[in-house]
């Protein structure tokens, strides 16, 4: 049952560095993904979701540095300050999906180039290629033959997503790591290229976090969810466990916010922004926010909780000292 | 009939470039009509006043602008440039063999210019503002910075007064050779074509110097849009996919991040072909080269209008083309900029 | 507290300008050793112990503790030529330089105002002075208007002109949308002088940028121009015109005539460069992905 988890970030560090100033965005986050299911890593933007994910496969943005934590991928454990060797993993079994589709896309590729680039990695041979090429558009409900020749310009933003995801792919991922794949898109095509990409999971057992800022969204589509504040994570659990029973202050503001038509109720707003306390090192990050913080809270980082098998929280209300 | 897009919009910029052409022409007559010391008088000093009048008469320099303006559009579509006071030949013969010379260096000039700068650049935008970008950014900062007429004497010196390396710098071949059978007018290549070694040997270090010298100042402006651009690029999305793709990161920087630059670099050398003929005028003064642009810098000193004029007009065409084919070249760089022309 | 926001903003100015510097070393060192001409360059001529025109019979001097620079075919010292060369290639570029912001940023406005016809024969007259040869241009307007120092300057305002005339062009079209209405309907006071005071604040850093390249450009220009005898005219001392002088005394040996004064045409062009390229870095719009 060990060899159930196919990717584990454990105390993961990261932090924006200039010549004059180094500042923590990202603490100790952790994560623990099992093969074949639907992980939300939810929070606002700017709450370190996507630099977390693209710190753990080795793509941190200039600017940044991982000052701690360890990736654990199918088994194998690597430091995550060493970036190059977690770039090995793309392609070798993670891929990536990116929420501007057609900016990700080559723009001087056709269709078909690009995807025959990423199999040209596999030393295929040219004729087999073309056939995979076939193949993963018919496979991302795409009409290979119409679309093929097209450039990144000429089709659009639904079509560029799936033409990603071919490339993603192509690849023969066993984790996918979508990173907010359907803001950019229209509420109708959002559900569709959601409902595909679980269907995609399920038949290929892959795995695939998906990242998000919006709750509704995680709620209906992933069996499992983080949640991120200012860098830190401050509940995880079952997605069902977490929403019936917040207990981050944070959760149940976010859970407040959303309009419900079954339960019509005043939508109240979350006090201050995400990074407007003092220094925040050292301490809970959400307590200037906090209609309850306590001076303890200042005084160091709240350790996670596991308050049920499923369910873990970062607050000094539930325990543990500092 | 209908033509393709990309053809239409070609014969439609040449249009327009022959209209500037024509408005360019105009403004060059006007400048060198107004030039000052009579030319008649700079090549005959002792005539009596009346003689000059005869003289001025005959060459027809007594009409009024206009006039001579039309004459000079007739005689450009009969082919015939004007003739040179100073040489005394047509001009078109006298550029028969300077066009060539010029090119030769502008040639060799780019070259080193695209082959220095375009590696200088693309370093320095992958360690933007680390140790290698500011060491390059130093060096291209400096060779812009050296004036061209000094460091060629410098060069001058040393090398040839002082250590006897390069040979006497006279123009294109040295006084003990021949001038080779034209074939392209390119001495070297001339040379090599029809198997005269020591020939080629020889024109090859005539033109080491100028032609260094010439691609001394073309490095730093293509360095520098190459590093701007190739920055921009690699912060570009696609870049970030491929890298997630697992494509190798040389492929990801020096293929798809270096063709979304191509299209800023393309642009810059297009804008250096107005930088190479102003080094020749200087580069061709230092080194006694005689190429198009010390025949110009000559025509202007000394007042000689038809090479003034004709000079203005070809510098004015070579810019246009130039610009003509950048524009056309994007055509083919970037699928998205095809689209926009076949819109238009 | 919209006091306290105007205070924020001047404080953030004059921190942003020391910042960066203070990150660029090359920046830096052009703007030490910028300061350090230009105070020779202004006071350097007063000082010099020799005449740089008057001649003498201590000809063709190398280099030595009484002549810094050796002397010329004149018996000139070099130094006092040099010095006072500086002076005037500093005052003439200076000039020029000022002179091209002034029309070029008035004609830039007029043709982001207006607009239409009259902003697109402009822009394409601007595009095809900016990408014909600068020299040549500079060289037959020179003879046009007879060769000195008058005809330098006008035509360094003039080549220089296009520059800038685009730069102030680009961000009146992007104010005028946003000005145009807020200020007709709010403050009532003239639309001219909104412009003018929104206008200066936001180029004022791709002035200074462009300034300094064009002044290292104009510099160069000059002595270019007087090396092929199109500039200043002796015995007017110019960094050109001393090397093209000094070339014919290359052969004997006398290598101080040419290279002294070139080396200091260079070292001032290298610094306006470093300049103007180490500001241009640090303002051009750095994106850092998140």
């Amino acid at each position: 049952m060990v060899d159930d988890t196919i990717l584990k970030i454990s105390g993961l560090s990261i932090d924006a560095v200039t010549t004059i100033s180094r500042k923590r965005i990202v603490e100790s986050f952790d994560l623990e993904v099992k093969r074949g299911e639907i992980y939300g890593v939810v929070g606002e933007t700017g709450s370190g979701k996507s630099i977390s994910m693209m710190a753990s496969v080795g793509l941190t943005a200039n600017g940044l540095e991982v000052s701690a934590g360890t990736v654990e991928f199918n088994g194998k454990a690597v430091e995550a300050s060493r970036q190059k060797v977690l770039r090995g993993n793309l392609a070798a079994g993670v891929s990536l999906l990116f929420q501007n589709a057609k900016g990700a896309l080559n723009p001087f590729l056709t269709v078909e180039s690009q995807i025959h680039r990423v199999l040209n990695l596999q030393r295929v041979s040219k004729k087999e290629r073309s056939r995979r090429v076939q193949e993963l558009l018919v496979a991302v409900g795409l009409d290979p033959d119409g679309i093929k020749h097209k450039y990144a310009h000429e089709i659009s933003g639904g079509q560029a997503q799936r033409v990603a995801m071919a490339c993603s792919l192509a690849t023969n991922p066993q984790l996918l790591i979508a990173d907010e794949p359907t803001t950019a898109l229209d509420v109708t095509t959002e559900r569709e290229v959601l409902e595909f990409l679980k269907d995609l999971c399920v038949r290929r057992n892959m795995a695939m976090i998906l990242i998000a800022h919006n709750l509704a969204l995680v709620s209906e589509n992933c069996s499992r969810i983080s949640i991120l504040h200012a860098g830190h994570v401050v509940e995880s659990g079952d997605v069902a466990e977490v929403f019936q029973n917040p207990l981050h202050p944070y959760t149940q503001g976010l859970l407040t916010a959303i309009p419900d038509v079954d339960n019509p109720h005043e939508l109240v707003p979350l006090d201050g922004s995400v990074w407007g306390g003092p220094s925040l090192v050292n301490r809970c990050r959400f307590s200037h926010r906090c209609s309850c913080a306590q001076d303890g809270c200042n005084e160091g980082i709240p350790p996670m909780v596991q308050i049920a098998s499923n369910h873990a929280v970062r607050c000094l209300r539930y325990g543990g000292n500092n | 009939m209908r033509l393709s897009p990309i053809v239409t919009y070609i014969l439609r910029r040449i249009l327009i470039s022959g209209l500037v052409l024509v408005g360019i022409s105009f403004i060059a007559f006007t400048i060198s009509y107004l030039l000052p010391s009579d030319p008649v008088t700079s090549r005959y000093p002792d005539i009596t006043p009346e003689q000059r009048e005869e003289i001025r008469r005959q060459m027809g320099l007594d009409q009024p602008l206009p006039v001579q303006y039309a004459r000079y559009i007739q005689s450009v579509f009969r082919g015939e440039f004007g003739v040179s006071y100073n040489t005394g030949n047509m001009v078109i013969d006298d550029l028969k063999d300077r066009i060539p010379a010029t090119l030769e260096l502008a040639f060799w000039g780019l070259g080193m210019g695209i082959i220095l700068g375009i590696p200088t650049g693309i370093i320095s935008a992958v360690h933007r503002n680390k140790f290698w970008d500011n060491a390059m950014r130093l060096i291209s900062i400096g060779s812009q910075s050296i004036p061209g007429f000094w460091i060629g004497v410098v060069l001058i010196f040393f090398l040839y007064f002082q250590w006897h390396i390069a040979p006497m710098p006279v123009g294109r071949l040295g006084m003990s050779f021949s001038t080779p059978e034209t074939v392209t007018g390119f001495l070297v290549l001339d040379s090599i074509l029809l198997g005269n070694w020591e020939t080629a040997l020889a024109a090859l270090k005539q033109l080491a110097m100028p032609a260094f010298v010439m691609g001394l100042g073309m490095i730093a402006p293509i360095a520098r849009i190459t590093r701007s651009a190739m920055s921009e690029s690699l912060q570009e999305d696609y870049i970030i996919f491929g890298r997630a793709l697992g494509l190798p990161e040389r492929k990801v920087v020096l293929g798809d991040a270096f063709r979304g630059s191509l299209v800023s670099i393309v642009t810059v050398i297009g804008f250096s072909v107005g930088g190479i003929f102003a080094g020749s005028a200087i580069v061709e003064t230092v080194f006694a080269w005689p190429g198009l642009g010390r025949y110009a810098v000559t025509a202007i000193t000394t007042s000689d209008m038809a090479p003034v004029n004709t000079c203005i007009l070809l510098i004015a065409t070579g810019v246009a083309l130039a610009n003509l084919l950048v524009d056309i070249s994007y055509a083919f760089i970037d699928p998205r900029i095809r689209d926009e022309y076949a819109r238009s | 507290m919209a006091e306290l926001v105007l205070e924020n903003k001047k404080k953030n100015f004059q921190y942003y300008y020391v910042k960066l510097f203070a990150g660029d070393p090359l920046a830096l060192t052009g703007v030490v050793m910028l300061v350090f001409l230009v105070i020779v360059a202004i006071f350097g001529p007063m000082m010099v112990r020799y005449d740089p025109i008057k001649t003498s019979s201590e000809i063709l001097l190398p280099p030595s503790d009484q002549y810094w620079f050796g002397t010329d075919q004149f018996g000139r010292d070099i130094f006092s030529r040099t010095v006072t060369s500086l002076q005037l290639d500093f005052s003439i570029a200076v000039m020029g330089v000022s002179g091209a912001i002034i029309i070029g940023m008035i004609i830039g406005a007029l043709c982001g105002y207006i607009g239409g016809l009259f902003d697109d024969i402009v822009m394409r007259l601007i595009d095809f002075i900016q990408s014909f040869p600068m020299l040549i241009l500079a060289m037959v307007l020179v003879m046009v208007m007879g060769p000195g120092v008058r005809s330098v300057v006008v035509v360094t305002i003039l080549i220089n002109i296009p520059s800038y005339a685009r730069l102030i062009r680009g961000e009146t079209l992007s104010k005028k949308r946003l000005e145009y209405i807020d200020a007709a309907r709010c403050s009532g006071a003239s639309e001219a002088r909104i412009l003018f005071r929104h206008l200066v604040p936001n180029t004022l850093s791709p002035l200074i940028v462009q300034g300094s390249m064009n002044l290292a450009w104009a510099v160069g220009n000059v002595a270019a121009m007087s090396f092929l005898g199109v500039g200043i005219q002796p015995p007017t001392p110019d960094l050109g015109l001393m090397v093209s002088e000094g070339t014919q005394y290359l052969a004997q040996g006398c290598w101080w005539m040419s290279i002294y004064p070139g080396l200091i045409l260079a070292i001032t062009i290298f610094c306006f460069n470093l300049v103007g390229d180490g500001l241009q870095d640090r303002l051009d719009p750095r994106r850092a992905r998140g």
